[in-house]
C-alpha cells in the first residue's frame, strides 16, 4: 500500500483537531457533532457503543419516513411479493388491551449486545463488530436462514431474489441473509442513520459510551425501555414511550 | 536360441523406447515452456482515467483476489475502509461500455473482469451482491 492513506489520515485529524478548538471556542458544542466518526482507517472499537432511542409517543401517526428513507439509501423494494419483501425497517402498530392505548413502533435490527442470530450461525458470517452494530458478512454467508428464525424481532430476512443496480454502498444478493446494519457506511464517515436523518424528531442515534452524547443525556432524563427485557439481549435499540 | 542373442533382444524392445520416449518428452516441455514465457492476454480495455490504479497492472493481475480477500475483511469485519481500495472504484475505472456508450455489467462476456475470468474459466461471486458498473446516480447516502 502507498503511504497515501496515513497522509489523509493525518489530515483529517488536523481538521478534526481545529474543528474541535474552534468549537470549544464558540461554545457549539452545544449543539453539534451527534455522531463522531473515527480518524479514517482506524477500526471499529469497543470504545464505541452504537444506539438509537425511540420515543414512540413522538412517532407521527401515517408517517413513514424511516421506512422510506432506508428503502431508498439500501435500495430494498417495499411490499415485495410474500417471502421476498425485505422489512429491515418496519412500523408496528401495537395497542394495549386493558387501556386501548395504541402505538407505533419502528422495528429494525435491535442490534443486541448477545445477538441470537449470531450464536446460531453456523459460518460466522453474522458477527457483533466492535462498536456494537450487527451486520451479516454476505462473502461468508450461506443462506442457511438459521438468524432469520433465531431473531426474537423478526427483522432478519433473506432475500431470495436475484437483484441489480445495488447502491455501492449497500451490496445485497440472491442467497444471502439481510437485514438493518445502522446505516454502518454512513456512522462510520461520522453521519447519522439515514432513518434518524429522516425522523422528524422521534429518534436519537449516538454513542452510549459517550456520557456527554445526546442519546446518553436523553437516556440520563428519562430513561428507555428495551424490547423483550426478558431475554437479556442488551440490545443498542431502545425505546421510550411504549 | 542362446542367452547372448536374448540380451540385445531385450535392449531393443524395452529399454531402447524408454529412453527415445524420454528424451521426446524433455524435447517437448522444452517446446511448451518456450510458449509459455509469453501467454497471450486476452485484450481487455483500458481503464478510464480516474487516478492511480492500486498497484502496476501486472502486479494486479497476480495479487488482486489477495487484496479484494483483504479489503473485504478489513472493511466488513473492522470496520477499516480504504477509499482507495473499494471495489465501487474497480468498477467505476475499469467500467466497459457499449456502442451507446452504456457500462456493460458482468452479465456481458465484454465486462472487464469477465475477459480474462472467462478464458481461465474462473466464476467471479463478486457480483452477485455487488454491483458491476459504475453507480450512475448515487443515493443521498453515497456522497464519498
Amino acid at each position: 500500500m502507498s503511504t497515501e492513506p496515513d497522509k489523509g489520515r493525518r489530515k483529517a485529524l488536523k481538521l478534526a483537531l481545529g474543528a474541535a478548538a474552534l468549537a470549544a471556542d464558540s461554545g457549539l458544542f452545544l449543539i453539534a457533532a451527534p455522531a463522531q466518526s473515527r480518524p479514517a482507517g482506524a477500526a471499529a472499537s469497543a470504545s464505541q457503543r452504537w444506539g438509537l432511542l425511540i420515543d414512540v409517543s413522538r412517532c407521527a401517526d401515517g408517517c413513514t419516513r424511516c421506512v422510506q428513507a432506508c428503502s431508498a439509501e439500501h435500495g430494498w423494494r417495499i411490499g415485495g411479493p410474500p417471502g421476498q419483501d425485505p422489512q429491515w425497517i418496519r412500523i408496528v402498530s401495537a395497542t394495549d388491551p386493558e387501556t386501548g392505548r395504541n402505538v407505533r413502533v419502528p422495528l429494525m435490527c435491535q442490534h443486541c449486545a448477545r445477538p441470537p442470530c449470531a450464536d446460531v450461525c453456523p459460518t460466522t458470517a453474522t458477527f457483533r463488530r466492535a462498536d456494537g452494530v450487527v451486520l451479516v458478512d454476505r462473502h461468508r454467508c450461506i443462506g442457511c436462514r438459521y438468524c432469520v428464525m433465531a431473531c426474537p424481532f423478526g427483522v432478519r430476512f433473506f432475500l431470495g431474489d436475484n437483484v441489480t443496480d445495488q447502491a455501492p454502498h449497500s451490496p445485497r444478493g440472491k442467497g444471502t441473509a439481510e437485514g438493518c446494519t445502522l446505516c454502518v457506511h454512513r456512522i462510520d464517515e461520522g453521519r447519522q442513520p439515514a432513518c434518524v436523518e429522516a425522523c422528524p424528531g422521534a429518534m436519537t442515534f449516538g454513542d452510549l459510551n459517550d456520557p456527554k452524547s445526546p442519546i446518553r443525556e436523553a437516556l440520563a432524563g428519562q430513561g428507555a425501555t428495551r424490547l423483550r427485557g426478558n431475554l437479556a439481549l442488551g440490545q443498542g435499540v431502545q425505546y421510550r414511550g411504549l | 536360441m542362446t542367452q547372448s542373442a536374448a540380451r540385445p533382444g531385450l535392449l531393443r524392445r524395452y529399454i531402447a523406447p524408454l529412453a527415445l520416449g524420454v528424451v521426446a518428452l524433455a524435447a517437448a516441455t522444452l517446446v511448451l515452456r518456450a510458449g509459455n514465457d509469453a501467454p497471450a492476454l486476452p485484450a481487455t480495455a483500458s481503464a478510464e482515467a480516474q487516478g492511480q490504479c492500486l498497484r502496476p497492472a501486472a502486479e494486479m493481475r497476480r495479487i488482486h483476489p489477495t487484496l479484494l480477500t483483504q479489503e473485504r475483511q478489513a472493511a466488513v469485519r473492522e470496520g477499516m475502509r480504504d477509499p482507495q481500495a473499494r471495489i465501487e472504484r474497480c468498477v467505476t475505472c475499469h467500467a466497459v461500455r457499449d456502442a451507446s456508450g452504456v457500462a456493460v455489467s458482468a452479465e456481458d462476456p465484454r465486462h472487464f473482469c469477465r475477459t480474462c475470468h472467462d478464458q481461465v474459466a474462473v466464476r467471479t461471486d463478486c457480483f452477485s451482491c455487488h454491483r458491476s458498473t459504475p453507480a450512475a446516480t448515487l443515493a443521498s447516502g453515497a456522497a464519498r
